[in-house]
């Protein structure tokens, strides 16, 4: 592609589907009963609610199915796949805005999505469901308001929540836990803020909010937690209804907010944790992905940060420079290496990591596409990655450029 | 024509650069090993050569323990706890995997073996146990050619694999990897097909993916103790019995491998 810089990655094809090419924070792969692999594609915002490309030929992807959100003050920024089951994320501009929850698709039949259930999340303090996560085929870890929960400050109004849909048709609230001290009536003190910021918008940083939750079959005891300012959390699941903290650490401050991904490795005892740049030209560098070793899970320990090119470089060639999502291992037709890290960092494009020392974190391989027509950001913005098992790498840009689908020679 | 096998060396334990390891002891092994010693077992680096008996627990040459502490080991059970503890020390931090699974593999090697008996014999039943195969933890292995029975070369120069777990059982190396295909890149896995290849049966990959691979994995390599040759031996031998035993040819008669 022409002004594109990479090392080590090609570009097999871009799709920017159907002129909706902002990708938002759910990517999730199916095999489809007819054998078709399936890209199930989230929105960043509005008007698309979800995409599905076919990209059984990652050359030729095609786009099979596209739907829309029931009105513009809403975004399913998430979403998630186990088999033919799809949950997505509906979550508001204005507390009390509605439709704010999960909804489960039969995907079949991917052309046709069938809608199986709805769960409500809504609330006059929520708005809604920000990110899932549905790797098991019975349990949604989800960040999301409450009608019964009241947060302290409005921003931290989306906890940890856990859907029971075994019965797909009706699911139901397993389990729940915040922060202590960020509900209204917390015997805890309100933590104190990192970066204080206007109220003027409910989105970004300032928030002491969930924003992923990771939970893997290998370990379906632990839930792994990107707390946004409150760091990273490590919590005893084995009772979904009651919730324990095993382990925390928290960069922020001195660091600048948002964590974002706690991704374990299970065979090595470590832990992949992401910050996500949420500022246009560098206004919050350095955001990180940290490298922390979890050997003991009460006293978890940084030991390492992945390498970025030079701020002077990338910090004002305009939009976001920094961490955000990786590849997080989720079992299926999936990736799953503990050596090699994929992650996408805004501006610096998609970058390939070798952390088979851990201590020394190794750039392998990047492919930085150049800024896509009719973006808001002068540069690519790449927001969300997911990678094949067999090494495929798919990544979506925030604003325009849609789906790209690369193959690194590692 | 039958092309004589390549030899491995195999880096193990808490190394950060195999190649670095191997530039420090690979001449050294080389000069060790020969024809009457084929192979050769230091703390960090294996040289397996055709002809190497299987590598146990107690094996000359990883097993790292001032005399004085030797001294101090008033049980028989002590030695076990000890060689326990030394190949955990081997283990580098972030092999959690592999840690659990040789802490299992070593509580079934002590199952299968008689409890541990203060006799005062030089061997005794219990010492069934250190003819377990020794695991070498997070294995990076390379072939070396030879010419003429001279190795060309005690550098990598082909690059390494790496392995989570490898051991020699004197006629085949097994190679224990976690987590499957999908756990390691497309070149990784090209060049672990590469290296099958290349060693035909005398290396044997495993891929353990569930729990219930890594049990039948460790049944399976702990049967090998029961082909050790007798009397058993516990990880220290007198001067006189170091090198194999007059019985032990027959366990170790290798042949020429085809590429």
């Amino acid at each position: 592609m022409d002004g594109a810089i990479s090392k080590n990655m090609t570009l097999l094809s871009q799709n920017t589907l159907n002129g909706f090419g902002g990708g938002g924070e759910g990517m999730a792969m199916q095999i489809a009963p007819d054998g078709r692999r399936i890209m199930w594609l989230a929105h960043e915002g509005p008007p698309k609610n979800f995409t599905a490309v076919d990209v059984s030929d990652p050359r030729n992807p095609r786009i099979i199915c596209q739907t829309d959100l029931p009105h513009q003050r809403m975004r399913s920024n998430s979403l998630d796949v186990t088999g033919n089951l799809m949950v997505v994320c509906y979550q508001v501009s204005v507390p009390g805005d509605k439709p704010a929850g999960i909804e489960l698709f039969d995907i079949s039949n991917p052309e046709n999505p069938r809608s199986i259930s709805f769960f409500d999340m809504s609330g006059p303090h929520s708005r809604g469901v920000h990110c899932a996560w549905f790797a098991d085929g019975e349990f949604v870890h989800c960040a999301s308001g409450a009608a019964d929960f009241e947060p302290r400050h409005p921003r931290d109004d989306q906890i940890y929540r856990i859907v029971d849909v075994r019965d797909p048709a009706h699911p139901v609230e397993a389990g729940r836990w915040w922060m202590p001290g960020t509900r209204k009536g917390d015997a805890t003190p309100a933590p104190k803020r990192v970066r204080p910021m206007p109220l003027d918008s409910l989105r970004g940083p300032d928030a002491f909010r969930l924003h992923n939750a990771n939970v893997y079959p290998e370990r379906p005891d632990r839930a792994y937690l990107g707390y946004i300012d409150g760091g990273a959390f490590i919590l005893d699941i084995s009772d979904m209804s009651d919730p324990k903290v095993v382990g925390s650490w928290n960069p922020h401050p001195p660091y600048p907010g948002f964590t974002h991904t706690v991704m374990p490795l299970l065979n090595r005892d470590l832990l992949v944790v992401t910050d996500e740049c949420v500022q246009d030209d560098a206004e919050d560098w350095p955001k990180l992905s940290w490298m922390v070793d979890a050997r003991k899970e009460d006293n978890l320990i940084p030991i390492s940060t992945f390498p970025l090119p030079p701020l002077e470089e990338f910090g004002h060639k305009g939009g976001r420079f920094g961490s955000h999502n990786i590849h997080e291992n989720r079992p299926g037709p999936s990736m799953r290496s503990e050596e090699v890290i994929y992650g996408c960092f805004f501006n610096a494009g998609v970058r390939i990591y070798d952390i088979s020392d851990p201590y020394r974190p190794e750039t392998l391989a990047y492919y930085i596409p150049p800024g896509p027509e009719g973006s808001r950001a002068p540069t690519a913005q790449m927001n969300d990655i997911y990678v094949d098992e067999r090494g495929i790498v798919y990544s979506v840009d925030r604003w325009a450029g849609g789906l790209y689908i690369l193959e690194a020679d590692i | 024509m039958a092309v004589a096998a390549p030899a491995m060396f195999v880096t193990f334990g808490k190394v950060s650069s195999p190649l670095t390891a191997l530039e420090r002891e690979g001449a050294a092994c080389a000069a060790v090993a020969g024809p009457d010693a084929p192979g050769f077992l230091g703390r960090q680096v294996a040289l397996i050569d055709q002809g190497m008996p299987a590598i146990r627990l107690n094996t000359p040459g990883w097993l790292s323990a001032p005399p004085s502490l030797v001294a101090a080991l008033t049980h028989r059970a002590d030695l076990r706890l000890l060689c326990r503890d030394r190949l955990q020390g081997l283990t580098p931090p972030f092999a959690a995997r592999a840690s659990r699974w040789i802490e299992r593999y070593l509580l079934a090697a002590a199952k299968a073996a008689a409890p541990p008996q203060d006799t005062g014999d030089i061997t005794e039943a219990g010492d069934r146990y250190f003819a377990t195969l020794l695991p070498l933890v997070a294995a990076h292995l390379t072939c070396v050619d030879r010419k003429d029975g001279v190795l060309l070369s005690t550098r990598a120069d082909q690059g390494f694999v790496s392995l989570d777990l490898v051991l020699w059982d004197g006629m085949k190396l097994t190679g224990l990897l976690f987590g499957g295909t999908a756990a390691r890149t497309p070149r990784q896995n090209q060049t672990l097909a590469k290296l099958a290849k290349r060693l035909g049966n005398r290396l044997h990959l495993q891929e353990l993916e569930s729990p219930a691979d890594e049990d039948a994995a460790i049944g399976t390599l702990i049967a090998q103790q029961e082909k050790a040759p007798q009397p058993w031996f516990g990880p220290y031998r007198a001067e006189g019995f170091r090198g194999p035993l007059p019985i032990e040819p027959a366990e170790r008669k290798c042949h020429a491998f085809a590429e």
